[in-house]
């Protein structure tokens, strides 16, 4: 690869070909850690201020793509219009010499330029988080358009507006595909922090710009996970965006070794790494960030105190942030024992063999080695946590079943679980009492998903056909290429199925948890293409397809492709009397992992679209919803479902009644 | 299927028309009230709450008027408001001693208003004429009304100027656009709920509305400005029966601290000064909010490039687009950000029902008695705030007794659910669960149909379910006509005894509810 890019001159050759410089690997762009709340102390100023490096995108030229002014580059473009000043903003051009010579603009709250900058650097930085853990070009959630119709639409860019709202709040917009961040005056409750009434904008803090990139990342792998039919849906969106911008803090090795060197390497102690979004938490009138992880303050005593977690939490906390943060604090907790477990022999050798640290500064040697070790912990955690979303079912994603995700990814890429992995993750969720349904025992080998046995004589000759269109998308170069072959590839599985025997359709259905007969009420149905009758069939969808090619540390690789495979029910049930019924879709189906080497189906993780104990779970969660909660149900919860979910959902949720 | 139902349905009605007719005959002859028996009438005006408590007093009795007001809707109008206080004019002269005053508009000994909103307050304006000719003794309203206290003439300043703030965005917000019903039916989610003030998006702007007629409704005779600090009021004229102020909170640092609870993301966010920036954008030029300025633009002018230069700009016209179906639209914010007029109005309606004058009226023995409790729309910050409160009353026998809002509760025989039985206007452990008189009577001020019209959960089915389980079946709802509807629940929880006397202390008429509890 190097020599390729490099083209080494050759000197033999009378005519030597001009040495071209070599491509630069990196953009540097400056940008704060946390948030500038943090520059306003003379302790965390010095990490506040770090620099970013996002993959180098060339400088758009005639004919040519790459980064103009904005910026727009190959996976979003910043458009920065504030509607409520009446104000545009001149587009920063990151490839300006004066730009690019010292590393970007420098952080500055007064300069809408650098605050394009900054969302420009934490949304490229987390897109590519993403990529590297799920090896493949990340894709946005298509448009829907329906003129003539339905048909999905290729988003090429997420669009971001850094300050598209006067309030505080910022959220992803799956309508139209992009973020949205708000600036508000901070509050007057807690002055030391920062200027009461000065301005904060939600887009200059890392925490909230990856929490809202990752919402956009999930919706365009998981479309279905935006809608709310079980308390852990909206939850789980929350927990996994809080998941990617917490991991991120542990890139920036500057502050990963100011903090192990502050907390003497106990990272369960009060840190700015397991904290999100201090400076909003702050300004809104919280004591201190808006979310931790691992502790909060004490409302009575002001002092920081550790979480602790109870086995009924899974079951009693029902408020989506709230719950979210059980999630949260489950995957911390499961990295900070992964993370001890990797420390122990660093501390027993810097304490003589007795794991107790001498009092006063640790030796710089050592934060550096702690250092390294959290970074490839929390890399490795997050990497797990992006990785599963591949065996996650395609709707009605609960809780336990992303714990089997994860397990099932873990198991899959890394056979041999020697630094005890997966154990640290069950223990995490268990003591939080997240259980899985219908699993015997909690190890590894019952929450992986059950390996599928039978019906492989389906499977074979459909994983053959699909390797072969498979295998072109590692030659592709533009993600629009990636969207239109899955598209098509799509519409061809869709075909083979559909031509299958009876007997084959039956099978298949019960694998995949959808039915090919009318025997479920409310069932869509769809004419039979091109059969001229008016003979109705049950429709379904080949939700997504993603090739999953991965290579694990012990060099084992993993060759899969995931189907997501949607049926739905369109569902009215009666209330008691006097009140309307209650009408909403039902959805069922599965996430089929093929093994592409083997060619065999490997997992089925299904929601059976006939699983009418789970629908009767969903009644009662939409009528609990419908019942709010708060005056922001009993006003607005009919507009839920309406176009900005996360609208509502980041303003929040009153406080329940006590 | 519904055939059979309606049948059924029909059959039941049939016979408790039947078991009503006959006690209709009784309640003629028993309508005024006996010797040691308080009446309460909800009246059936409307999505609103209208009260009317009778006491018993020599030679005549005592009638106070509990808010009197209906939200807008299809199903009802003035013709109803005013045949509701037509009535109960009428009660008042039909019970007046006095030959004369038979003939005269009659006499309202009390009228007590929990708050500034207009289903509380709309037959003020709508039965204006009725009124005009009333004769009014007292008016009873919160401290925070009290022309003095400089405190809460700045919070009532404050809360103005947030009200106006709303009107100003609603209308910055297109009524429908092409492409995005969204908007337009948030829009028309906020006008709803902003009904409540009395105004309407259709309306525009309607200037006066509801503080026109709250201030007629202060004109109307002399204050009682009641204060939870304060020893209970007394009823003129009637020794055994006081009234026990629970809120608003005396000290507004609390009300405001209440609305802006410093532990969550949300309540932190309704404290005041974060609606200042969003504020100022809406106000434009107006002087009111000429204090904000300098909070309106997050940067300086130069850097400000303006509607009109962007739209000539290359940048902008292919990232943005200005134009009807221009490849762009479908991703623009112009109106994104007015979606935060919803929450302003959320925090003025907690805000108001937080400062809504609750209260509890002790019936004979000071300590001991029977409570009827009115907490208007009260919500969690005003309830909570009761559980501070004492008050030292002198019993019959002389001795000093300590009375706290948890006795009062306790003794609790009636219960005006709060705010038409919405999900955050009864607490739970701190309200509901407190209620422990087995005698529990719930009254709901609700028209279901107009409630039904705006997707309002009201009643809140987890709320009804709780209180029927505490009142054992006994929950009135205005729009009931008869109690053919809790008819199984009172037979399944009550025993006879009990059944035969909440029957016989139950009349449902046209206008109105009538419940009667002696002491």
């Amino acid at each position: 690869m190097e020599s390729k890019v490099n083209n080494p001159p050759d000197a033999g050759k009378v005519k030597v070909e001009k040495r071209s410089t070599p491509r630069p690997v990196y953009r540097k762009l400056r940008g704060y850690a946390f948030d500038p709340s943090l520059s306003m102390h003379l302790d965390t100023a010095v990490i506040n201020e770090i620099t970013y490096k996002v993959d180098w995108e060339d400088k758009a030229q005639k004919g040519i793509e790459g980064l103009m002014p904005g910026p727009i580059g190959k996976y979003i473009e910043v458009v920065d219009y504030d509607p409520a000043s009446g104000s545009f903003y001149e587009p920063v051009d990151l490839n300006d010499p004066h730009i690019l010579a010292q590393d970007g603009l420098p952080p500055s709250e007064g300069n809408p330029q650098f605050h394009q900058q900054m969302v420009y650097a934490v949304t490229m930085t987390t897109i590519r988080n993403f990529e590297r853990a799920l090896g493949r070009p990340a894709l946005w959630a298509p448009r829907l358009r329906r003129d003539g119709g339905i048909r999905y639409e290729f988003v090429e860019r997420l669009r971001v507006y850094p300050h598209a709202l006067r309030e505080a709040n910022a959220y992803y917009s799956p309508e139209k595909k992009a973020l949205l961040f708000g600036y508000f005056p901070a509050s007057f409750e807690s002055p030391e922090r920062y200027l009461p009434g000065g301005i904060v904008f939600s887009c200059l803090s890392h925490d909230i710009i990856a929490h809202e990139t990752s919402h956009a990342l999930l919706d365009g792998m998981h479309s279905r996970f935006t809608e709310a039919n079980h308390r852990d849906t909206y939850a789980f969106h929350e927990a996994f965006a809080d998941i990617v911008a917490l991991f991120q803090h542990f890139s920036f090795p500057e502050v990963l070794r100011h903090q192990i060197a502050r907390t003497r390497g106990d990272l369960a102690s009060h840190n700015l790494l397991g904290e999100l979004a201090q400076q909003f938490g702050e300004a809104i009138g919280n004591y201190g960030a808006l979310r931790d992880a691992i502790g909060n303050i004490d409302k009575a005593t002001g002092k920081w105190k550790p979480h602790d977690p109870k086995p009924e939490d899974y079951e009693n906390t029902t408020e989506p942030h709230a719950r979210g943060a059980i999630l949260v604090a489950a995957i911390f907790d499961a990295f900070l024992a992964i993370y001890k477990s990797r420390v122990g022999d660093l501390l027993r050798i810097a304490s003589s063999g007795t794991g107790i640290l001498q009092e006063g500064e640790l030796h710089p040697d050592l934060v550096n080695r702690l250092a390294s070790e959290a970074s490839k912990s929390a890399q490795h955690v997050l990497n797990a946590c992006i990785r599963a979303l591949d065996y996650c079912p395609p709707v009605d994603i609960n809780f336990g079943d992303y714990l089997r995700a994860i397990i099932t990814a873990d198991v899959d890429l890394v056979p041999d679980d020697d630094r005890g992995y997966r154990i640290a993750f069950i223990e995490a969720f268990r003591r939080r009492g997240i259980y899985p349904r219908d699993v015997r025992t909690l190890s590894a080998e019952s929450l992986r998903w059950p390996l599928v046995t039978g019906s492989q004589q389906f499977f074979e000759p459909l994983a053959r056909r699909l390797r072969e269109a498979a295998n072109e998308f590692t030659y592709f170069r533009s993600r629009r290429e990636v969207f239109d072959t899955t598209e098509k590839i799509g519409f061809e599985l869709n075909d083979w199925i559909v031509t299958e025997g009876h007997q084959a359709l039956k099978e298949f259905g019960k694998i995949a948890g959808i039915t090919f007969e009318f025997n479920l009420k409310g069932l869509r149905g769809t004419r039979v293409v091109g059969s001229g009758s008016a003979e109705s069939v049950p429709k379904f969808q080949i939700h997504s397809l993603r090739p999953a090619r991965r290579v694990g540390p012990d060099g084992t690789s993993l060759n899969q492709l995931i189907i997501s495979i949607i049926q739905s029910r369109d569902i009215k049930v009666k209330q008691l009397p006097g009140e309307k019924p209650l009408s909403f879709i039902f959805r069922g189906g599965s996430t089929l992992v093929l093994d592409l080497d083997t060619m065999r189906l490997r997992y089925a993780i299904t929601k059976d679209i006939a699983d009418e104990a789970r629908l009767e779970r969903h009644t009662q969660y939409r009528r609990g919803l419908m019942n709010g909660g708060s005056a922001r149900a009993t006003y607005f919860s009919h507009l839920r479902n309406a176009a900005e979910p996360f609208a509502l959902l980041h303003r929040s949720v009153d406080s329940e009644v006590p | 299927m519904p055939t059979k139902r309606t049948a059924t349905q029909s059959t039941k009605k049939k016979a408790s028309r039947k078991a009503l007719a006959k006690k209709e005959t009784k309640k003629r002859i028993a309508a005024k009230p006996k010797a040691r028996e308080v009446r309460v009438r909800m009246y059936k005006q409307g999505l609103g709450d209208c009260f009317l408590l009778t006491f018993p007093r020599k030679p005549e009795p005592f009638h106070m008027m509990v808010d009197c007001g209906a939200l807008k809707s299809k199903h009802y109008g003035d013709p109803e408001m005013n045949a509701a206080v037509g009535s109960i004019q009428q009660t008042l002269r039909d019970e007046a001693a006095n030959g004369s005053r038979k003939e005269s508009a009659g006499r309202l000994d009390a009228v007590a208003v929990t708050h500034e909103h207009w289903d509380h307050i709309s037959g003020f304006h709508q039965a204006k004429a009725i009124f005009d000719a009333m004769d009014v003794k007292r008016v009873w309203v919160a401290w925070t009304e009290e022309p003095d206290n400089k405190a809460a003439q700045q919070l009532k300043k404050e809360f103005k100027k947030k009200k106006k703030a709303v009107k100003k965005a609603m209308a910055l917000i297109p009524d429908h656009k092409k492409g995005d019903e969204h908007m337009g039916l948030y829009k028309h989610a906020i006008s709803e709920l902003f009904g409540f003030f009395g105004s309407r998006a259709g309306d525009g702007p309607a200037e006066g509305g509801t503080e026109a007629t709250w201030d007629y409704m202060l004109e109307l005779a002399g204050k009682e400005y009641c204060d939870p600090k304060k020893q209970p009021m007394k009823i003129e004229g009637v020794d055994d029966v006081r009234v026990y102020i629970l809120g608003p909170p005396e000290d507004p640092d609390y009300i405001r601290k209440k609305l802006s609870k410093t532990e969550t993301y949300d309540e932190g966010k309704q404290s005041f000064s974060l609606f200042d920036s969003f504020m100022a954008a809406v106000a434009g030029d107006d002087d009111d909010f000429s204090d904000l300025s300098l909070r309106a633009r997050p940067f300086d002018e130069s850097y400000s490039i303006p509607l009109e230069e962007a739209g000539s700009a290359d940048f902008f016209t292919k990232r943005y687009g200005f134009l009807d179906g221009d490849e762009n639209e479908w991703r623009r914010i112009d109106h994104d950000w007015l979606n935060m007029a919803g929450e302003l109005a959320l925090h003025l309606d907690s805000y108001t029902n937080n400062t809504c004058l609750a209260f509890a009226i002790e019936l004979g023995e000071p300590g001991e008695g029977k409570v009827l409790l009115f907490p208007g729309d009260a919500q969690v910050g005003n309830w909570l705030s009761w559980g501070e409160l004492t008050w030292n009353v002198k019993n019959s026998k002389g001795e000093t007794k300590k009375v706290t809002a948890e006795d009062l509760l306790a003794r609790a025989v009636l219960y005006k659910v709060g705010h038409h039985g919405s999900h955050n206007a009864t607490l739970r452990k701190k309200g509901l669960e407190m209620m422990t008189s087995p005698e529990l009577v719930a009254m709901i001020p609700v028209h279901r149909r107009t409630a039904e019209d705006q997707k309002w959960e009201f009643p809140y089915p987890p709320l009804w379910d709780a209180l029927k389980k505490r009142a054992r079946g006994r929950v009135l709802l205005a729009d009931a006509p008869d109690l053919s509807e809790i008819e199984s629940d009172i037979e399944r929880m009550l025993s006879p005894s009990e059944r035969k006397s909440f029957e016989k202390a139950t009349t449902f008429e046209d206008l109105y509810v009538e419940y009667r509890i002696p002491f």
